[in-house]
């Protein structure tokens, strides 16, 4: 497709390049390789979340369970690790099912049940929240094998594995928008909802399949939550959905439905990334990150309604005056 | 003797909760003509493109055949798979995916579970270029402007070989060149074998491009012509005979005070140079087409349209009016159009409806609203009006259109308007209530209140008006005494004919 | 549609009768006045919450603020109590700077046409930084003796201050709503936001007013949690912005707009908090309560919808086995 580089992604990627020289003029460190690589290390969950978070959006619904998700999967994932005889591809599997099952589980009641996203997901996360403490006993996961945390900085061919996962995954998301039916059929459902069943899309089976996903990839996500930190804490991932929602949203999706890309998000996520090492680098108190990522998301949202607002003046046309003093039209 | 006729349709009726949409109409479509169908708003044009586009299922009884055989259209996938395809003035596709995706979207052949983008675009450019256009597949769909989306919307048509196409007042978002562009596609696809069903009010358009036309009247076939066969007046004549007579009332008196006069009133797109006066007391019908600016006018004296340039002089003084606020604040009400969604607060009571604009002066010195007070004067109104049943608490929802209709009017009563303007005002009415409400627009005028009211029912129009403003394409063309007029002439002038 | 809304409230009526039953079954000590009232207690800071939410829900709107600035007022109480040395003035202004944050979202909202979640999603993580700036991200405890009072005072023998007070403001709430014009506008703005407008209601400015609420609201909630833990500190009320949402939802308030009632809310809210208090007090890990709070929703809902999902099963079973 080739309407990737366009308008809003363009925009958002001039804001990102503003506030990268506006850092880096301040603080030299900051363009340095090892840096931008911490970076991008520091937000790879974050990053793979919003894959998922873009195609929920996509479709006009929203997911606030994923924060409770992450955490559960990543209990799970941990108390594997800690079973002998365990190795990789276990933890994958775990993580990956753990995660399907829970976002199954959102998108069964949002499409079978016609109960809005937002509230689903709003009892889902209690729920899974609640039952994981309630499993754990609010006990930490800890003392994980060495082979399971050594998965966060170990390279393969020069690259760090967390790396390698993000772009697979986002190149499985980008295969599936772009190159198959369901992918299109996500768009479409967002876009024109009430006609998308007249095309043939079974709208309930997209509803399903994009939460199933988004818990799919919170599952993922869950694995390197746990190889990253060393030890999991059954409250992880509190407040991360907020964290996810904003950067899609920074990165243009639009919560009404129908637009939103993954580059997009990708340059949101790097924005909230870039705001918060910069904030460090440059020193400033810690406490000032949230207004200044809070003002970042308002302005962006503002914009674009504002934006918006004015295209739709400009279509709101009955019909064209000089077409009638050529008189052809009757 | 049939077999040159792709679709048939015999003793379709449609009820919608009591109401005969369509009743026992009849259509013969014959292989790659152009056939027009006719009839005025409310005719039941559009039911019958639903139904046969498989959104509405007919009524026990009804009969459809293509290539002469018996079928059940399920859904509008199956209508579009046996050949039946719409072009809605809407275009009701997909804005945020491509021009080639928009074509091929729930076509077997190419829109698998594994999407070929060669494929698609393949097939997305012959259909396009069957249609005989040059549209970049993969644009945006809402980066085109309305013509080009038609054309795709005419291009997903033949892509699933469709062998009817029925064009929903295809040029009424259309310029003139982009018109002409249009009559050459129909004319490639009558070369191709495809029939067209073509749906429009403007007479021109019927003769140039039309070999047949079907008249509807009032949910009921009327007759079915070769377009050679019958001429203007006489199609006019078909349009609009009707069994019904509505009551022609006189006012009794038109005070010489003008409420509201609009001097040289503008807004770029919508309406241009309009000048009127009302009066106390007296009733001015505006009528037009869809689309001649006449709701867009009626919007702009309400507040909810903001002009470009002129100036609205109310009892002597001119006004600026920059919201529905302001307009209830100098006296004028608006019942709209559109009754469920701008009329109605459907899931509230019929007493909160009516006094939804004055509950300020409703309230008692606690500065809550005064309930005992505000239902008196709520069935104090419904009486009067003879809204059934008479249950304040009934949710208005719940009301047949007639009653809501009523409700609305109550809603604006209850202000004491100077003015009110009346925007279809007995659109999905039945005939009695019809009546009903033409008498109390009367009775209103009589009291001193002008009245402005937009139908493009002409015997409407003609019954309730004193005076009748013609537009068309944003411009008042002309302006008849009722005594004068007839609906002929005024269709004819509407039409621009 | 006001038949699904009495089946709803009956429902949850139900549900709720069942609740006590039960924990009155489980634990002799639940069903004393002395225990009911430390429920009342419990439940009303995020039911001052969820009044103000309730309003903007109703409106068909959504507010993911309301625990920033429940904390942000509390940093001003406690920072402008500092400067002033007065206790009055101090919480005034703390109520003040509540209505500012509303107000701000409340034009973003109604005047700019920003969707309420997105407004609100970029406030919530704005007001919590303006609080974590001031206070440098410090607790702030040095607060007067006569400041503990609404958050750990009695009246009238031992009924909780905070309990007389989300009475009351739960009665003003329902009254504003049932009783006022703009109870009426609310209504009508969330039903049916067009034909407002074409009525001549003045949607802005209700919407506004809505959002201003809400930020009252939130502040007073913020000054009796601060008053309770004797501490004034940016994160305080957080927990509940999603609580609050929750009861709103449960007491039958539809997130499409349109219909709710405070009444509803209250019920919700009591919900809430029994499921709290109950299982403490049979010695159930407090970890059930999110779970359950979580379950007592999604379950409830269900039993709301449960003519759609019977319906499409009806279809899944037609087009798959036969």
């Amino acid at each position: 497709m080739n309407d990737l580089l366009k308008k809003r992604e363009f925009v958002m990627f001039m804001m990102l390049m503003v506030i990268s020289i506006c850092i880096s003029l301040i603080t030299p460190t900051f363009l340095t390789p090892s840096n931008l690589l911490s970076i991008v290390m520091n937000n790879i969950i974050l990053a793979i979340m919003a894959m998922g978070m873009t195609l929920v959006i996509v479709t006009s619904g929203i997911d606030v369970s994923v924060g409770s998700q992450l955490g559960f999967a990543a209990i799970f994932v941990g108390l594997v690790a800690l079973i002998p005889g365990s190795n990789i591809l276990t933890v994958l599997a775990v993580g990956i099912v753990s995660g399907i099952v829970l976002g199954l589980l959102n998108g069964i009641l949002i499409a079978g049940a016609e109960i809005p996203a937002i509230v689903v997901t709003l009892g889902t996360m209690n729920i899974f929240r609640g039952s994981l403490l309630l499993y754990t006993n609010g006990k930490w996961v800890t003392a994980l094998p060495a082979w399971y945390t050594s998965l966060y900085n170990t390279s393969v061919m020069g690259i760090p594995i967390p790396i390698i996962i993000l772009l697979l995954v986002i190149g499985v998301t980008y295969f599936i928008t772009q190159h198959t039916r369901l992918g299109r059929s996500i768009y479409a459902l967002g876009g024109n909802p009430a006609i998308a069943s007249r095309v043939g899309i079974n709208t309930g089976m997209v509803t399903m399949f994009v939460f199933a996903y988004m818990g799919a990839l919170t599952g993922i996500a869950s694995i390197l939550y746990g190889a990253q930190l060393a030890t999991i804490d059954p409250n992880a991932g509190t407040s991360f959905e907020l964290m996810v929602i904003s950067a899609v949203v920074i990165g243009g999706a639009n919560v009404l439905g129908g637009s939103g890309s993954l580059l997009g998000s990708l340059i949101g996520v790097l924005i909230l990334g870039v705001l918060q090492n910069g904030i460090i680098l440059m020193r400033i108190e810690p406490y000032w990150q949230n207004v200044v990522v809070g003002l970042t998301l308002i302005t962006a949202v503002t914009l674009d309604v504002v934006n918006n607002r004015k295209k739709e003046e400009r279509k709101k046309v009955i019909y064209v005056a000089e077409e009638v003093k050529a008189g052809g039209s009757v | 003797m049939t077999s040159d006729y792709i679709v048939q349709l015999k003793h379709v009726s449609k009820t919608f909760s009591g109401i005969k949409a369509l009743d026992d109409v009849s259509l013969d479509i014959k292989r790659g003509e152009v056939h027009a169908l006719v009839g005025e708003n409310g005719a039941g044009k559009s039911t019958l493109i639903k139904v046969l586009s498989g959104v509405h299922f007919p009524d026990d009884g009804a009969e459809i055949y293509i290539n002469n055989e018996k079928v059940i259209i399920r859904n509008p996938m199956d209508a579009i798979r046996k050949g039946i395809s719409v072009i809605y003035q809407d275009i009701s596709l997909f804005p945020n995916l491509t021009v080639a995706e928009n074509i091929c979207i729930g076509n077997d052949e190419v829109w698998k579970r594994k999407l070929n983008w060669s494929q698609i675009q393949q097939l997305a450019e012959c259909a396009i270029a069957k249609v005989g256009a040059a549209i970049d597949p993969y644009m945006m769909l809402k980066d085109l402007n309305l013509a080009s989306q038609q054309i795709v919307a005419i291009a997903r048509a033949i892509s699933f070989n469709a062998s009817l196409i029925i064009m929903d007042e295809p040029t009424s978002t259309l310029s003139s060149g982009e018109v002409e562009n249009l009559y050459q596609i129909i004319d490639n696809l009558r070369k191709n074998n495809i029939a067209v069903l073509f749906i429009s009010h403007k007479f021109d358009e019927i003769y140039h491009v039309a070999t047949r036309v079907t008249i509807l009247r009032d949910g009921k076939f009327i007759a079915a012509h070769d377009i050679q066969d019958v001429d203007r007046p006489e199609l006019i004549r078909l349009m609009v005979g009707r069994d019904v007579e509505y009551i022609s009332m006189n006012a009794e008196k038109i005070w010489d005070e003008e409420v509201l006069k609009v001097n040289h009133l503008s807004k770029k797109g919508n309406f241009r140079d309009i000048s009127f006066t009302l009066r106390k007391g007296e009733i001015i019908g505006i009528t037009g087409l869809v689309g001649s600016g006449r709701s867009e006018l009626a919007k702009a004296i309400f507040g909810l349209n903001k002009p470009d340039s002129g100036e609205i002089i109310l009892n002597g003084s001119a006004v600026t009016i920059a919201s529905s606020n302001d307009a209830v604040q100098y006296g004028i009400g608006y019942v709209p159009e559109n009754r469920q969604l701008e009329g109605l607060i459907g899931k509230s009571s019929v007493c909160q409806n009516i006094t939804l604009s004055i509950l300020n002066s409703l309230c008692n010195s606690y500065k809550c609203v005064d309930v005992t007070k505000e239902r008196q004067l709520a069935q104090e109104y419904i009486e009067k009006l003879d809204v059934r049943p008479t249950e304040l608490d009934k949710l208005v929802g719940q009301l047949s259109g007639g009653n809501q209709q009523k409700v609305v009017l109550a809603k604006w009563l209850v202000t004491n308007p100077k003015i009110l303007i009346m925007d279809e005002p007995t659109s999905g009415v039945d005939i009695g209530a019809k009546i009903e409400i033409h008498k109390v627009l009367r009775q209103l005028a009589n009291n001193g209140i002008g009245v402005i009211v937009i139908s493009s029912e002409l015997p409407e129009i003609l019954a309730v008006s004193d005076k009748i403003l013609i537009m068309r394409q944003g411009s008042i063309v002309s302006v008849i005494d009722k005594n004068l007029a007839t609906q002929e002439a005024i269709l004819a002038k509407a039409l621009g004919a | 549609m006001i038949g699904i809304k009495r089946s709803h409230e009956l429902i949850l009526l139900l549900f709720f009768s069942g609740l006590i039953i039960i924990m009155s079954l489980l634990s002799p000590s639940f069903l004393t006045i002395d225990n009911l009232l430390s429920v009342t207690q419990q439940m009303s800071e995020f039911g001052i919450l969820a009044l103000g939410v309730t309003v903007i829900i109703i409106t068909s709107g959504i507010d993911l603020s309301v625990g920033s600035i429940a904390g942000l007022t509390t940093i001003v109480i406690a920072m402008s109590y500092g400067w002033s040395g007065s206790l009055v003035a101090a919480i005034l202004l703390g109520i003040l700077a509540g209505a500012l944050c509303g107000a701000f979202n409340g034009v973003l909202i109604a005047k700019i046409g920003v969707p309420p979640i997105l407004v609100t999603l970029g406030t919530m993580t704005f007001f919590n930084g303006i609080a974590l700036v001031l206070s440098k991200g410090n607790a702030i405890s040095d607060l007067p003796e006569e400041f503990y009072f609404v958050g750990q005072g009695y009246l009238f023998g031992n009924v909780p201050v905070q309990t007389l007070i989300f009475l009351v403001l739960a009665i003003l709430t329902s009254l504003l709503l049932s009783k006022t014009p703009w109870g009426r506008r609310v209504y009508a703005v969330g039903n049916n936001s067009v034909a407002a407008v074409f009525s001549g209601v003045q949607v802005d400015k209700v919407l506004l007013y809505v959002y201003i609420f809400a930020g009252i609201m939130s502040a007073i909630s913020g000054w009796i949690i601060s008053s309770r833990v004797s501490t004034a500190r940016a994160d305080l009320g957080a927990v509940y912005v999603m609580q609050s949402i929750a009861a709103t939802v449960l007491g039958g308030t539809n997130i499409a707009g349109g219909s709710g009632t405070i009444f509803g809310t209250v019920i919700g809210v009591s919900v809430f908090a029994v499921l709290a208090n109950g299982l403490n007090l049979i010695g159930v890990s407090p970890f059930a309560q999110n779970l359950l709070m979580g379950l007592a929703l999604i379950v409830v809902l269900l039993i709301n919808n449960v003519s759609i999902i019977k319906r499409k099963i009806a279809i899944f079973i037609k087009l798959n086995f036969n």
